[in-house]
């Protein structure tokens, strides 16, 4: 076996050559920015520049449909979602026991949902509440990865309220991921109340303690009853705690994903901006890896939040 | 946008929330019918054909199990049985080949009796004819006898040529 000379595949003044390109691109689209600018470089061609970044927490309306306004958020949602019809469209459209590559692919991504759904639900619960949970994750995730394609953030319309992107990432707006949140908050509770009725409620409001403690007040063990009712009392408290629980859950599913999702496109904006060539790819990279992060923790809670509702369920049974 | 709302300065608006609501559950139905039904269903198929594959083969390896089980039985049967063919075959031979080497002595012993009943028959048949002939002979020799008186000589002769045309009829 002969040994390669050289660094990378290349002989060694080749890799010298790319290497000194590389670091003269890098070097020159960092000068002819606000880096060079500090440092007194003028004189630069403008188009080696990126334009300063001006991030905006709220959504953009771009144009109107009946005199309803249109987001670049919702926009990009509506995009995301017709890539995912298309892509499952043409996996399953001639769905088959020896699947078509596109289909493959479609299903080795579905397989790894499933198999997370199963593992924290079992199989029967899993199996009921896959598609939510796939859909969440696909939703969040070609959310993100589809921001990342040329033409989101740098398309720019003239509309109602001055200059606009005109596709903007769909998780960089509250409305969207708060929709989600929303979304499975409700179905979290429906399935709590739907297994277990009115006593659902029982997780939340613990009386039980309390009305022992006042039992043994009126049967004079003052001193027993006194025990009961602090123990009684942090129960409930406890109860008041997980609902507000149910609720904050609401604000840390919708905040977090907003603001990984807000965080990355403002640093791809500044790194784009302070250095435009090359260097922002290494962050395109990270922001591939932080949206499948993002999707896996928004549909692994939401199994699990299901799977808790659904859970406590059985444990009642048990216990009675 | 409801600038009076105090959610408004993070972009919250009731309308893009419950438009975004409905989108996901949109995206949540269409997906629903257009993928998840069939992958569940094509990952069942998939998974009873697996099982059905494997049940088939532990099956097909009992069977061919028993069914090499039944050839061994089949082959020792065969064998047995041919052992005895064999054996009643070599048996019915030897009985045959008594048979017609006794047959075939009786019927040695019929032929060689009955040729001895000839022989014997052609022999009184022809000593009979000789009989007859001597007579003849005696009974032309007396006439001759009478007819003419003989010498001692000429009589001599004469039973000599009797006794030589009686021992050619013999002879013949």
């Amino acid at each position: 076996m002969a040994k390669k000379k050289g660094c990378l595949g290349c002989s060694l003044p080749v890799a010298i050559i790319i290497l000194v390109l590389v670091v003269g691109v890098v070097v020159v689209g960092m000068l002819a920015g606000p880096i060079g600018q500090s440092f007194g470089i003028t004189g630069l061609p403008s188009f080696l520049g990126v334009s300063q970044p001006h991030p905006q927490l709220p959504a953009e309306t771009v144009f109107h449909i009946f005199s309803f306004p249109i987001t670049n958020t919702i926009v990009a949602t509506w995009i995301t979602m017709a890539v995912l019809i298309i892509l499952f469209a043409a996996a399953f459209s001639r769905s088959r026991l020896i699947p078509t590559r596109i289909q493959s692919v479609v299903e080795s991504l579905l397989g790894f949902v499933y198999n997370l759904v199963t593992s924290i639900a079992g199989e029967k619960d899993g199996r009921r509440f896959f598609p939510l949970v796939a859909t969440v994750f696909l939703f969040v995730g070609f959310n993100a990865w589809l921001s990342l394609v040329p033409g989101y953030g740098s398309i720019l319309i003239h509309g109602h309220e001055g200059e606009a992107e005109l596709i903007r990432g769909a998780n960089t707006d509250l409305n969207t991921t708060l929709a989600l949140a929303l979304v499975v908050f409700g179905v979290t509770e429906f399935m709590g109340f739907k297994r277990m009725r009115l006593g659902y409620l029982k997780k939340f409001f613990i009386f039980g303690g309390m009305i022992s403690a006042v039992k043994k007040l009126f049967k004079g063990k003052i001193g027993q009853a006194a025990m009961e009712f602090v123990s009684g009392f942090i129960s409930f408290f406890t109860g008041i705690i997980e609902l507000l629980g149910e609720f904050i859950r609401i604000v840390s599913l919708s905040f977090r994903l907003f603001g990984n999702m807000t965080a990355g496109e403002i640093l791809l904006l500044s790194i784009a901006y302070l250095l435009p060539f090359l260097v922002p790819i290494v962050f395109y990279g990270l922001e591939v890896l932080v949206g499948f992060i993002q999707a896996l923790v928004f549909a692994g809670l939401t199994i699990v939040y299901i799977s808790l509702a659904v859970a406590s369920h059985s444990s009642e049974e048990h216990g009675h | 946008m409801g600038d009076g709302n105090p959610l408004s300065a993070l972009g919250i608006d009731l309308n893009f929330l419950i438009m975004q609501i409905v989108n996901f559950c949109v995206l949540l139905l269409v997906l629903y019918l257009v993928g998840y039904k069939r992958f569940l269903k094509t990952m069942d198929r998939r998974a009873q054909l697996i099982k059905e594959s494997l049940e088939a083969g532990e099956r097909a390896k009992l069977e061919a199990a028993s069914a090499e089980q039944e050839v061994a039985l089949k082959i020792e049967e065969a064998s047995v049985s041919g052992q005895k063919i064999v054996e009643q075959a070599s048996k019915a031979a030897e009985e045959v080949r008594r048979r017609v080497e006794s047959d075939a002595r009786k019927e040695a012993e019929a032929i060689i009796e009955k040729a001895r009943a000839e022989t014997k028959r052609e022999k009184e048949e022809a000593m009979s004819e000789l009989r007859k002939e001597v007579a003849d002979l005696a009974v032309a020799v007396a006439g001759k006898a009478i007819s003419q008186s003989l010498d001692a000589s000429t009589q001599k002769a004469l039973i000599d040529n009797v006794m030589k045309e009686a021992v050619s009829l013999g002879k013949g």
